[in-house]
């Protein structure tokens, strides 16, 4: 009995013609800026603490404490990640767990950073579960409500922000000066990658 | 009854998956009456140190015969551990105790179901144990062909299908209830499929729902000797409706 995908979604890009819904390179370069892929390089510090007041956002007030807020948001990365946890290797589960207890720590916390959404945790376990990635990113918080995976090889890093929906948005700069942005539903990230040896970011060895 | 040696030698078959595909596993009890305020205010006293999110709900569910339609709202509460995993479930008549993936195995999900459920031990007291149940909900993630399709008899020896003239399948769903052989034990199987987590998937649930309402003692330890006996039963189910090639995916 020939099953087929429910839901498009499953198999084909999010956007009818992905290469014309692009967002031009520069402008995405900008968009992205050096300061996110400055704040995802400095893993483990919490974000920058004024990028969300630089974008002109307003945060939305909440009845609930800031240290609730983040016990929920996360409660809500641990939930996220059970259906994809029989799918990572050995290990990651509980250190990605410790990386983000420290993350989303109140100390550590920018109180006008966004949250992290949902969504956005979903397309970071959608991303780091690929096929072909074996090395487990580093994550920071982007301060408008994304994560982001870092992963570095010597002097080239990739830097890619997770969006809602499945969508990746990435800097990757290589040793010798080649940078390059791009964005992409996941599904298509490794094939957009393909030109700048991905391998020697997600390939053990 | 199960005999012991039988226990014994299917657990020495039981095989312990590299990743094992249970999105969910679930032990409750469920009772004849409604439990007491102050007993579920009790429970949930010496379950806050080990689940501190709580997360109350409420399940609504109209019944209707005729002209005459009710509608039962139940409140009830969840609790999680600190990472998500483990969960107990308090209703008003039931008492649950869940474990989400990644699933550690039955010897560590029953050891700590069998200690969650004791905090009921009271409840006993009050009212009947009318059922007994056992869950376990897997999900089966395959890959899509070059075709982007899947032909879902390579992986379940169970499944939804209609006339090969009809095609393709979107959605399906099969449900079956069965006895089994093991003395009161009833079988409900539902296999269906969902939009898989992982990129380029499909993913099929195959839901094993293992529950007795006959023949339940009031024991306690009676009644987690009955419980014993499901970790063969589900996993002998679980063994007849995948196929060699769906366990090559747990590997």
């Amino acid at each position: 009995m020939r099953y087929v995908a429910w839901n498009e979604k499953t198999t084909t890009p999010v956007f009818p013609s992905d290469e014309k819904n692009i967002v031009p390179k520069a402008a995405l370069a900008e968009s992205i800026s050096q300061k996110v892929m400055d704040t995802a390089l400095r893993v483990g510090t919490g974000s920058d603490a004024n990028f969300a007041a630089t974008r002109g956002m307003k945060k939305v007030p909440s009845a609930r404490s800031l240290a609730e807020q983040l016990f929920d948001s996360r409660a809500i990365f641990k939930q996220t990640a059970s259906p994809y946890s029989m799918h990572l290797p050995d290990g990651w589960r509980g250190r990605l767990f410790a990386q983000i207890d420290s993350m989303l720590d109140s100390d550590e916390w920018d109180a006008d950073d966004r949250l992290i959404a949902r969504e956005s945790y979903v397309t970071f376990f959608k991303l780091i579960t690929l096929r072909g990635i074996h090395i487990r990113p580093a994550i920071a918080n982007s301060g408008t409500g994304n994560i982001i995976a870092t992963w570095r090889d010597g002097n080239s890093s990739l830097v890619i922000e997770c969006k809602p929906h499945s969508i990746a948005r990435w800097i990757l700069s290589i040793e010798g000066g080649e940078k390059n942005a791009g964005e992409a539903p996941v599904a298509l990230l490794l094939d957009r990658l393909s030109g700048y040896k991905p391998e020697r970011w997600f390939d053990v060895g | 009854m199960v005999a012991k040696s039988k226990i014994r030698a299917l657990r020495g078959e039981v095989v312990n998956y590299k990743k094992p595909p249970i999105s969910e596993a679930v032990i409750e009890l469920r009772f004849a009456e409604v439990m007491p305020q102050e007993l579920i205010k009790a429970i949930e006293a010496r379950l806050q140190e080990k689940y501190p999110a709580k997360h109350p709900f409420h399940l609504s569910e109209v019944q209707s015969f005729r002209d005459n339609a009710q509608l039962q709202v139940t409140m009830g509460a969840r609790y999680f551990s600190l990472d998500q995993a483990d969960t107990v479930t308090v209703l008003a008549k039931t008492l649950t105790a869940g474990r989400m993936a990644p699933y550690c195995g039955w010897e560590a999900f029953f050891g700590r179901a069998k200690e969650d459920l004791s905090l009921a031990a009271k409840v006993g007291e009050f009212a009947k144990i009318e059922r007994l149940g056992v869950r376990y909900v897997n999900r089966i993630d395959v890959p899509f062909d070059e075709n982007g399709a899947v032909y879902i008899e390579k992986y379940l020896t169970v499944f939804p299908q209609v006339p090969a003239e009809l095609g393709n399948i979107g959605e399906g769903l099969a449900r079956v209830v069965i006895p089994t052989p093991y003395d009161k034990w009833i079988a409900q199987i539902i296999v269906t499929n969902m939009e898989s987590p992982l990129v380029g998937h499909i993913s099929f649930l195959l839901d094993i729902d293992l529950f007795r309402t006959e023949s339940i003692p009031q024991n306690k330890s009676k009644v987690f000797q009955l419980f014993e006996q499901t970790q063969v039963i589900k996993n002998e189910i679980f063994k007849k409706c995948v196929t060699p090639a769906c366990e090559e995916l747990f590997e």
